[in-house]
């Protein structure tokens, strides 16, 4: 879905993105982390066809971000940090506008504002300024903004910034929602408990080197990191894993396999008592939780002192 | 309907404006005709109406139309939005200048009205015509102008003051309202290459010409900011219009012996100087664009390196190619116009003058940063062509004068040649600026 090579971007004396290379997989939200300064936004915009990088390809949906990204800007939608609304304008005729801005045709237009409010819980604020609306409010007219083209790819960044506890979690909730319709998240955030809330991957940003990308243990997006653990030992537990269906990724640690399943928790009893028919004696088969702060810490203390 | 003309006709047209303007303009009307029943103050009235709603009124909307957009957070929208750079034009300039429109066009129907109810010469029609073509290519110039004056304030990121836009404007009617009569006069003609035209008819072309520039300069700049790639075609097209243009007034009709592609060349050569001054600080140096283009250029992507160039560098290549020619097809014959006298080697020196304080500014765009390489590369130009060739006559050193300030006009060659080391030292100090800025770069990050 969205394909980054060896993407270099420079301001005057500074290198803010240095030989980024990456892949994000359609349906996921991958939380961009990373300390202050580190390039989390000059990422996104540059993903979004807003700032020309010094080198490195970017492609969205097979469309080259960088030599057209006009056309890009079909399947990408994009939420600044700083966003601004056309505060004179109803939320009708602000989401009309992008909607028709970014391609959709009278005969849709207005049935696709009235979905796509109603969507955000904008249902009934329709004929209201946006000038008149709460902080909350405006976020998801912003929002609105960028999913009314249906994007295959919603950029955002900090979008959480400003809002109460509330309206954080239904900003959560509504992510997830995005995510199940096959749409590709990619959220810039500090906020790293909110993240974990949402996030099926993590992508930490440092110095404008990528430190590390990985899908996050959790069942975010219907995929779920497990680990076993069986008397036979780990080698044995990965070799019969590995072809059993919905597995993949299986690693061995020293004392467990790990893997990830895709599917809901009937698939993991029917790969448990799949196991048990192979004549492995299982003794732990459990989904690995994650606190993504501590996991964060970790891999930035790991880049700062390598051992 | 284009989107961005369909916000714009919901932010600017109210039940309000369209019943107000109106009324306020007729009532000023009727004041006017009772004051002179012949309708004369009223006509020139109605036309200066609809050159301050328009020109005035107007540009100030077809700026703020992008500014606002940048004071409101709302430009990213606009940036990720399917739209064309052409399409977002001429919504701009359409939609945010709407209600100055309205009101013109209630200006320009009094105007038409009153000249209509007056004497009735036989061209009156014609003269009409022409005189309202002449109007709405000013209105249109001015608005253009604006959007890509906005424009590049926005590519700065600020610096530049509206109210400096302001002034430009009510300087611009400073100019244009006290001639308006002669110009729109029909007896009036203007010498054109040397040929005798009637001015109205002359006045609309041209300014329509000049209009129709601005518009595709605004697109352009447009593209820019909306990150679209763009050969630098139309640039250079602009620079020769306008060479063969201006050449039409100055050259020619100054000096009838001189040949007249020589002309042309002096005449595109300067122009093009003009225009590299007015790129290369309107847009100040970005090292980052030279270090793309330069990366562009060394994987042979020409398209791509031809795109980042600064605009600047176009018209410095063009107007050094200009110079040369003119140079190489040998000094000029007997001019009675000395100043003109040696045309090609004159222009030749301009262009490497030009060169020296655009490399100088590009030293300082890379060492200093932006915002202060223009203010500091202007007072180096002041030290290096004003106070020093100043200074030095009354501290006994008359003789290194001609160091600072060569002589143009009667030698032109040793000017070439002391421009060439100004030029030189100037380049020098560009380059090692920026190699070690780009040295910096790597070695934090490739080493």
């Amino acid at each position: 879905m969205i394909e980054v090579r060896d993407l270099s971007f420079e301001y005057p004396g500074r290198r803010a993105l240095d030989g980024v290379s990456f892949s994000i997989a359609t349906g996921s939200i991958t939380a961009l982390v990373g300390p202050n300064g580190a390039g989390k936004t000059t990422l996104l915009r540059c993903l979004a066809g807003m700032d020309r990088p010094l080198a490195g390809s970017i492609s969205v949906n097979g469309v080259d971000v960088i030599e057209d990204p006009r056309r890009s800007h079909r399947h990408l939608g994009y939420l600044s940090d700083f966003f601004g609304l056309y505060e004179q304008l109803t939320v009708r005729q602000c989401l009309s506008y992008v909607g028709a801005a970014n391609g959709l045709g009278p005969e849709t237009l207005p049935q696709t504002v009235v979905a796509t409010a109603t969507e955000l819980g904008l249902g009934e604020r329709l004929e209201q300024r946006t000038g008149e609306l709460s902080r909350g409010l405006r976020q998801r007219v912003a929002i609105a903004q960028a999913i009314i083209h249906n994007p295959t790819v919603v950029l955002l960044d900090e979008p959480a910034s400003g809002l109460d506890p509330e309206a954080r979690f239904s900003l959560g909730e509504l992510f997830l929602k995005l995510a199940q319709r096959g749409m590709t998240l990619l959220v810039s955030s500090h906020i790293l408990a909110e993240l974990e809330a949402y996030s099926s991957h993590m992508l930490i940003l440092r110095d404008g080197k990528l430190i590390e990308h990985r899908r996050l243990a959790g069942s975010i997006d219907n995929t779920t990191l497990m680990e076993a653990q069986a008397l036979e030992g780990p080698a044995a537990l990965a070799a019969a894993l590995a072809p059993m269906p919905g597995v993949s990724e299986v690693a061995v640690t020293a004392q467990s396999a790990r893997f990830t399943l895709t599917g809901t928790a009937v698939e993991q009893a029917a790969l448990l008592q799949a196991l048990l028919a192979a004549g492995l004696r299982v003794n732990n088969f459990a989904a690995v939780t994650e606190d993504l702060q501590k996991s964060y810490i970790q891999a930035l203390g790991a880049e700062r002192h390598p051992s | 309907m284009n989107p961005e003309l369909q916000r714009n006709l919901w932010l600017e047209v109210t039940l309000h404006r369209l019943i107000l303007v109106p009324v306020v303009i007729f009532a000023g009307a009727m004041l006017l005709r009772a004051l002179d029943p012949s309708g004369e103050l009223l006509g020139n009235a109605a036309m200066v109406g609809f050159l301050l709603s328009t020109v005035l009124w107007g540009a100030r909307q077809a700026a703020t139309s992008v500014l606002d957009e940048a004071r409101t957070h709302t430009w990213d929208i606009q940036r990720m939005c399917a739209l064309s750079p052409w399409r977002m034009t001429w919504g701009k300039l359409a939609g945010a200048t709407i209600i100055p429109w309205y009101a013109g066009g209630w200006c320009l129907a009094i105007f038409i009205g009153s000249r209509a109810a007056g004497d009735q010469p036989d061209n009156l029609a014609a003269t009409l015509v022409l005189a309202v073509i002449f109007a709405l290519a000013v209105a249109v110039l001015a608005q253009g102008s604006a959007l890509i004056y906005a424009l590049v304030v926005l590519h700065r990121g600020g610096g530049l003051q509206s109210r400096l836009a302001n002034l430009v404007m009510i300087a611009l009617l400073v100019v244009l309202l006290p001639n308006l009569v002669s110009w729109i006069d029909p007896q009036t003609t203007v010498s054109w290459y040397t040929i005798e035209l009637p001015q109205l008819p002359f006045m609309a072309v041209a300014t329509s010409s000049f209009a129709a520039w601005a518009v595709l300069g605004a697109t352009r700049a447009m593209s820019m900011e909306l990150k679209v790639g763009t050969w630098p075609g139309a640039w250079l097209a602009f620079a020769g219009f306008v060479a063969l243009f201006a050449a039409g007034f100055v050259g020619i009709a100054a000096t009838p012996s001189l040949p007249l592609i020589r002309c042309l060349l002096a005449s595109l050569a300067l122009t093009a100087i003009v225009q590299s001054y007015v790129a290369a600080f309107a847009y100040p140096g970005d090292p980052m664009q030279f270090r793309r283009s330069e990366r562009a250029l060394v994987a042979q992507r020409w398209g791509r390196a031809l795109e980042d160039l600064p605009l600047w560098s176009i018209s410095t290549a063009l107007a050094l190619a200009a110079a040369l020619i003119a140079t190489v097809l040998g000094s000029a014959p007997q001019f009675t116009n000395q100043r003109l006298d040696n045309l090609g080697p004159v222009s030749l020196a301009a262009t490497l003058m030009m060169l020296r304080d655009v490399a100088l500014l590009t030293y300082f765009g890379v060492t200093s940063g932006r915002g202060r390489a223009e203010a500091t590369t202007l007072v180096y130009i002041a030290i290096l062509d004003g106070l020093l060739p100043a200074l030095l006559p009354h501290i006994g050193l008359a003789s290194l004068t001609t160091l600072f300030w060569p002589p143009f006009f009667s030698a032109p060659f040793t000017a070439i040649g002391i421009l060439c080391v100004h030029v030189a030292v100037a380049l020098v100090l560009a380059i090692y600026a920026y190699r070690r800025m780009a040295t910096g770069l790597n070695g934090t990050t490739d080493g």
